[in-house]
Order: structure tokens, then C-alpha cells, then sequence
């Protein structure tokens, strides 16, 4: 075999050992606006308005870019339409994700803990490749509401 | 096709020693003598499972009983009669609608025939040689909510009350409540001779286990289509140690020990139209014999009773090799909603939504499904009333058996090239009317709401509450601001607007639909006394013209706006005019009448003057509709 060859076969097997990493947010309508990624040290919330437009979420996962089939947490909190945080109990507060196009979610299910004003969940595992949504209901009296978010994880 | 061996459908037959050809001839010769013994070497009879005969022409069986002597009582809920059929399943005696109840819906045989009449949220207990008298009215300690599936043994009766989330059990002087805040939806109901309560739960697909004292002691069962599992469990029977589970869903019989273990099936999915002989459609309704030697299975839909007998051999394991009951088309329905050119259906099988395009003039191009079974957000445990606005691209979905409504955002752009939209749907809402505690737009109600169909208009939900017999009417805040109908309706089915903005509500044990008007609640009139048996599905033209599907004649009678019956649309069968149990009707973009052909797993498209358009579905039940010269009126090719 040539070396030329060979070069291609490693280029190749590198390029499908990067593709275990995930790509950034993207969104559909009518959720985030995505930021570009930051420094770790100093995150930026990604965004989405109620899809019934009673709040707004602001969420940080960790890391991010979200990894492929390895464990990962986010904090989050809700905001008022005026962009201050609701101080909403936790028992009134759900998270969960799915893959939408499959039909299917996590095989974990996080646990919440509120701490300095956010709300932290741990673990969470995309096991597969695709578009993974990411859901904070809100739940006031007999309705809750919810907030989505959607990531492409490579 | 597999060949499929007679008489032991679903269970695995022993293997029967071939006679030598001597043995055939004295068999032959001497005929039945020499031939028992014979069958004799295979073993006992031990087990439940031979089809034997099938009892036909029932007007929708949905409960059964058999008496000491072997006779069976079936509950033809359609026909609003009791029917006794003798143990060859020759008819013996009808007690017909013209007795004390007003829609039977249960029936159990110890010392008197005791029959719910959910109508009036009552069992009756009835001498049968004065049959038209009730001589006992039971109701339980709160009021039962919608009686069902009943069972009496030796002094004790039981009481299934599904839309109450309860099973109450009457026991001399006693009166116990079950499964307060465990039980979903208690569809069936048997007694043991230990004095154990045995309950079928068709929402949490699950069989609980009440000793004599009412306490739960443990119970099995979860949801799914492998064997052992159950889905929609409906009738139970309990017999010798052994409970026999009628899984509706399933469409097979799953015969457990009493830990839930799994011995064995009877009976496979009938995947052909109207197939039976052992192959079973939606079997609702069980019972075993006293002596244990016939199972008698109710399938409604198909308004038939089938017996199996016990089948030759020792009794069968499960075969870890056959195949899982194969996946059939699913039904479509109850309800269908159209809006522009969208139209959404419901999937009960897989409970999930399906939103289709009907832009093109062939069949509808099904854009995108949503919902699956659960009870977190974005899952029903079985979504029934739906609304659609293509406006606004949002959907309404209600889930009776959880009590709730759901609106969903649809993300498809309706002028887009048509595709498939997988994970179009996000959820806006969910409202939670079990949360309201009982006080509904300044009315307190005696039951938890059970939300079925969905109109909107001017901004307000219009919602069925089945379980407490009203409409109830939720602004824009999700607050029920007002309750129509309550005191008059019995079992309000659909509901849509005339163009006068009057209120039409169909009610099937009515037999009618009533007109309302939705500010001051005051009637308007009702329809269709006389005409309809059971009406279902409602929906109105541009012309203020009335469409009623009527579930149990197979038809839809289209009214007139003078409120005159003036066209039939539909007959029972699989043609271009058939119909089996219509539901839920819908006008479209097109002006053309789409009926869910619910028994039928299709829907047909009919001109509002009942000329055939299309129909669209299972391709087995299609065909018969749109090539009529190649198949007949039953599906079969000519």
C-alpha cells in the first residue's frame, strides 16, 4: 500500500475520533438563541422564552460543547418576561430530554438541587448521535408550561 | 401464511401419537367407542384454550356471566338488552331495553342477576322471572361514578367503577372502597373463592389483588405486546388458581397464576377483516364457567361472543419460539379534527396524534406523529379529544384517564413542500383540571374530570367532562369559567358550532344531540330522537347542516338545518359505503366529510351529499372501499 494511502486511512480514523465530540447548540424555533462558546470560566446562558411565553430559561450545560455518550450537567433558572429570576420552589420544576425524531429520551433521570439561585441537575447522558431537546417545565397551580432548548450532538 | 393448527389457538399442543392404520380401521368400523379412548392417551383436558363456537350477531357485547347450569348471560350494550344463550350457545331468552335500566353495561349471575346501569350511576339487582323490576338498587358509600364490569359470589358483590379510579365492594352489611388513589381506569372485575377482589386495570396495564378486607396484597402486569405483558387489560376471570386476563390490546387472552405468572395465550390477532374462529378483535369482556370447561370472550366491535373449551393435552408452557402477536394497522380514533388543509387524528394503539396534509387529492400525507404512552409532559396515558388550528399551528389534546389538556405547538410551515416533520411538535401547556379540585367554574363537582372532546371558539376550550356529565368552558388564563350541560347530559360524546354559534353535543345513551347556548347555558333544542342509537362523532357545514356519525348502526344521518334527518350515509362493511362503529367526523378544507371508520382501521371521505371519495388507512381494509371490482363487500377477492 502506498504511504499516500496510509496518510488518508489516518486522516480519516483522526477525523472520525474528533466526531466524538459534540457541535455546538443549534436551535430550532421557537427556542434558544444560542451563544458562541466562552471560556469555561465564564459561561454564557443559552436562552429560550416559555414556548407559551409565561418565562424564560437561561441554562448552562457543563461541558459544553455537551459530549457524546459520556455524563454531563447543566444548571439553569427561570426568568419573569423582565428578566429577573423567579424564585420558583424545586418541587415545581421538572428536566428532562428527548430525541424528538426517535422517540426516546435520556436512560437516566437527573437529579435537582438548587444552589446560589440555580438549579443544578446531574447526571445527564445523550447515549445517541442527533437532535436531543432539552425540557424545564414550570408548574403553577393546575398548569405548567415548558421551555426548550435543542442541541445536535455529534 | 403458517398453517395454524385447529383448535388450539395460542397454546401449544401436545403431540398426538399417529394411529396405525388397524386403530384407523376399527375406528372406522366401530366407530365412536374405540375413538374416546384413543383421544384418551393424549392425557387430561386440563387447560382453556380449544375454540368451540362463536355466538354472532350480537349487538355490542361488553360483559358476560355464565350461571351455575352453564347458560351465559351476555350484556349486548347496544341493543340494551340482556341475552341468555344455553351451553351450546343457542339463544334461550332476551331481556330487552324495555326493562328497569336504561344502557346495561355489566352484568354477574349469583342468587339474582345483578346489572349496572352506569346511566343512572346504579347496579340493580333483578329476579330474573320479574325481570322488569329491580328488587335491589346498589350505589356506593360516595356515589358511584360510571358502574361497569360487576361480580357476585356467594353473598358479595363487586362493582368496577372506571371513571371513578375504584372498585367498591359490597359484603353483607359491609361497604368497602378499593384502590382509592392506586387503581386508574378498573375495567374488569372478578371475585375468588378465597374472598379476594381481583381488579384488571386497563390505564396502569396492570392486575391488583384485594384480599377479603379490601387491603391491597400485590398485584402484576405492566404495559407492552410481548407475552406476559398486557395492554389495556379489560375483563378478568378467576377460576381454580388461575387468572385469565382479557388483554384488549393485545387482543389475546393471557391466562396467569395467581404470583402473575404467565402459563399461557389464547387466542391470536385477528389480522384479516372479521376473521375469528379463535382469532380474536379487542376481546373487552371474559368468563369461565363454574366447572371450568368454557371461556367465554366478548369482542364488541365485531358483536360476537367466542367459546373455547378445554383443549386436549397437559397444560401448554409458554414457546419461548413463537412469534409475538404481530403488529397490525393500528385504529384510527375516536376523534378527528380538520383545520385548512391540516387534519389531525387519533392513534389509539400507539397513543400518539397524527397530523396529516391533505393538500393533494389522493390520500393524506401524514406529516407528523406526536405523543407517546406516559404521564410526564409530552406523553398520554390515551389522548382522546383533539382540536386543531391551523392559524395559530397549535394542537389540543385531552387524556381522560390522567385529567388533563394539552396544547402543543406545531412547527411546520403549512406552505412548505410536503415532507415528513419528525419532532415538529412542542409542548406549550398542560393543564391539569384533577387540580381544580373539584370546583369548576364555580360549580363543585362529585368526580375528578375525565376531559374527552375539544372545541374552541373566540378564544374558549369547550371540553367533554365525561365523568361529571358536562362541558366545561376554560379561558384563555386556563381558568374553567363555566359548566354547561350538567343535569341533562347522560354521556356526552363530541360537540361542535353550528354557524349560529349554538352548541351541539352529541349524547349516545340519549340518542340524541342537544343544542346549547354557550353564554347562558339555556337548551336549544335537540335532534335526532328516534333516528339515532348511539350517537358519536358530530360536526357542522357551512349551511348550518348536522352530521351524526351513529356508532352503533354503522351510519352517519346528516340533519337538515330545519333539524330534519335528510340523508344516510353508510352501511355495515368494508365496501364504499361500509362502515363499522363510526366515530368522529370532520369537514375539511375540500368541503368533504371525513368519517373515522373506527371498527374498519380507516377513515373514509364522503361528499356532504354521501357520495364516496377516498378512504385512507390499513391497506386490508382500504382495498375493499377504493377497488370494489376486485374485492367484495367482506374484503375477499372475487
Amino acid at each position: 500500500m502506498k504511504a499516500s494511502t496510509w496518510t488518508w486511512i489516518l486522516c480519516l480514523a483522526l477525523g472520525a475520533c474528533g466526531g466524538e465530540e459534540t457541535q455546538p447548540v443549534a436551535a430550532d424555533p421557537p427556542t434558544a438563541e444560542s451563544t458562541d462558546p466562552k471560556p469555561a470560566d465564564e459561561p454564557l446562558p443559552l436562552k429560550a422564552d416559555a414556548n407559551g411565553g409565561g418565562f424564560r430559561l437561561e441554562l448552562i450545560p457543563s461541558p459544553h460543547p455537551i459530549p457524546l455518550n459520556r455524563d454531563f450537567s447543566l444548571r439553569f433558572r427561570l426568568l419573569d418576561n423582565e428578566g429577573k429570576p423567579l424564585a420558583e420552589p424545586l418541587k415545581h420544576m421538572a428536566l428532562d430530554a428527548d430525541m424528538p425524531e426517535h422517540g426516546h429520551g435520556m436512560k437516566i433521570a437527573p437529579v435537582l438541587e438548587e444552589k446560589d439561585g440555580w438549579i443544578h441537575a446531574s447526571p445527564l447522558l445523550f447515549h445517541m448521535p442527533g437532535l436531543w431537546e432539552i425540557y424545564v417545565d414550570r408548574t403553577q397551580g393546575h398548569v405548567t408550561e415548558r421551555a426548550q432548548l435543542s442541541f445536535k450532538v455529534y | 401464511m403458517n398453517p395454524r393448527p385447529e383448535g388450539t389457538i395460542g397454546t401449544v399442543k401436545q403431540p398426538r401419537p399417529q394411529p396405525t392404520r388397524l386403530r384407523l380401521w376399527l375406528i372406522l368400523l366401530l366407530g365412536i367407542p374405540l375413538a374416546i379412548p384413543a383421544l384418551g392417551q393424549d392425557g387430561e383436558a386440563t387447560h382453556l384454550g380449544a375454540w368451540l363456537h362463536t355466538i354472532s350477531d350480537l349487538r355490542g357485547p361488553v360483559a358476560l356471566d355464565y350461571t351455575e347450569g352453564g347458560a351465559l348471560w351476555v350484556v349486548e350494550a347496544d341493543g340494551n338488552r340482556l341475552s341468555l344463550f344455553g351451553p351450546s350457545g343457542k339463544p334461550s331468552r332476551q331481556l330487552e331495553s324495555s326493562g328497569p335500566w336504561l344502557n346495561p353495561r355489566g352484568v354477574a349471575v349469583d342468587t339474582r342477576l345483578y346489572v349496572s346501569d352506569p346511566a343512572y350511576r346504579r347496579v340493580l339487582g333483578i329476579a330474573v322471572e320479574a325481570w322488569h323490576e329491580a328488587d335491589t338498587v346498589v350505589q356506593g358509600p360516595s356515589g358511584l361514578c360510571e358502574p361497569g364490569a360487576l361480580d357476585a359470589k356467594d353473598g358479595r358483590l363487586v362493582i368496577a367503577d372506571p371513571l371513578g379510579g375504584r372498585v367498591v365492594l359490597f359484603q353483607g352489611s359491609k361497604r368497602l372502597e378499593l384502590g382509592v388513589g392506586l387503581l386508574g381506569e378498573p375495567t374488569g372485575v372478578c371475585l375468588d373463592d378465597e374472598g379476594g377482589t381481583w381488579v384488571s386495570d386497563a390505564a396502569r396495564a396492570r392486575v391488583e389483588h384485594f384480599d377479603p378486607d379490601g387491603n391491597h396484597v400485590g398485584g402484576f402486569g405492566d404495559y407492552g405486546a410481548f407475552r406476559g405483558l398486557l395492554a389495556a387489560p379489560s375483563g378478568i376471570a378467576w377460576w381454580n388458581h388461575r387468572v385469565f386476563v382479557a388483554d384488549r390490546d393485545n387482543h389475546r387472552i393471557s391466562v396467569h397464576t395467581e404470583g402473575g405468572d404467565l402459563l399461557y395465550t389464547v387466542g391470536l390477532h385477528a389480522l384479516r377483516p372479521r376473521e375469528g374462529k379463535g382469532l380474536l378483535h379487542y376481546p373487552s369482556a371474559i368468563a369461565v364457567s363454574a366447572d371450568g370447561t368454557r371461556l367465554a370472550v366478548a369482542e364488541p366491535l365485531d358483536g360476537r361472543v367466542q367459546v373455547f373449551s378445554r383443549a386436549m393435552g397437559a397444560e401448554p408452557t409458554v414457546d419461548p419460539l413463537r412469534r409475538v402477536t404481530p403488529q397490525a394497522s393500528a385504529h384510527y380514533g375516536p376523534a378527528i379534527r380538520a383545520s385548512g388543509q391540516w387534519m389531525l387524528l387519533v392513534e389509539p394503539e400507539t397513543h400518539s396524534v397524527l397530523l396529516h396534509d391533505t393538500r393533494r387529492d389522493e390520500a393524506p400525507i401524514e406529516l407528523t406523529s406526536f405523543g407517546r404512552r406516559g404521564s410526564a409532559l409530552g406523553r398520554w396515558i390515551q389522548p382522546e379529544g383533539i382540536w386543531l388550528d391551523l392559524e395559530e399551528r397549535t394542537a389540543w389534546v385531552s387524556d381522560p384517564t390522567a385529567g388533563i389538556l394539552d396544547q402543543v405547538l406545531l412547527r411546520i410551515d403549512p406552505q412548505a413542500p410536503l415532507n415528513q416533520h419528525l419532532g415538529a411538535a412542542a409542548w406549550v401547556r398542560r393543564v391539569n383540571l384533577r387540580a381544580l379540585k373539584r370546583d369548576l367554574g364555580g360549580v363543585s363537582v362529585f368526580h375528578d374530570p375525565r376531559p374527552t372532546a375539544i372545541c374552541r371558539r373566540e378564544g374558549k376550550t369547550y371540553v367533554i367532562d365525561r365523568a361529571n356529565r358536562c362541558v366545561l368552558v376554560i379561558d384563555e388564563t386556563q381558568t374553567c369559567v363555566k359548566v354547561l350541560g350538567a343535569g341533562v347530559l347522560l354521556k356526552p360524546i363530541d360537540l361542535c358550532f353550528d354557524p349560529k354559534g349554538i352548541l351541539w353535543i352529541s349524547d349516545a345513551w340519549q340518542g340524541r344531540i342537544l343544542g346549547f347556548d354557550p353564554n347562558s347555558g339555556e337548551s336549544r333544542g335537540s335532534r335526532g330522537a328516534g333516528a339515532l342509537q348511539s350517537p358519536d362523532g358530530i360536526c357542522c357545514d357551512q349551511e348550518g347542516r348536522i352530521f351524526v356519525s351513529d356508532r352503533a348502526a354503522n351510519r352517519v344521518l346528516r340533519f337538515s338545518s330545519l333539524g330534519a334527518v335528510d340523508l344516510s350515509i353508510g352501511k355495515e362493511g368494508l365496501g364504499p359505503e361500509g362502515l363499522l362503529g363510526p366515530r368522529g367526523l370532520s369537514i375539511g378544507k375540500d368541503g368533504n366529510i371525513s368519517v373515522v371508520d373506527h371498527g374498519n382501521h380507516r377513515c373514509m371521505v364522503f361528499t356532504t351529499e354521501g357520495e364516496f371519495v377516498r378512504a385512507f388507512g390499513s391497506k386490508l381494509h382500504v382495498r375493499p372501499a377504493m377497488q370494489p371490482k376486485i374485492y367484495d363487500e367482506w374484503g375477499n377477492k372475487r
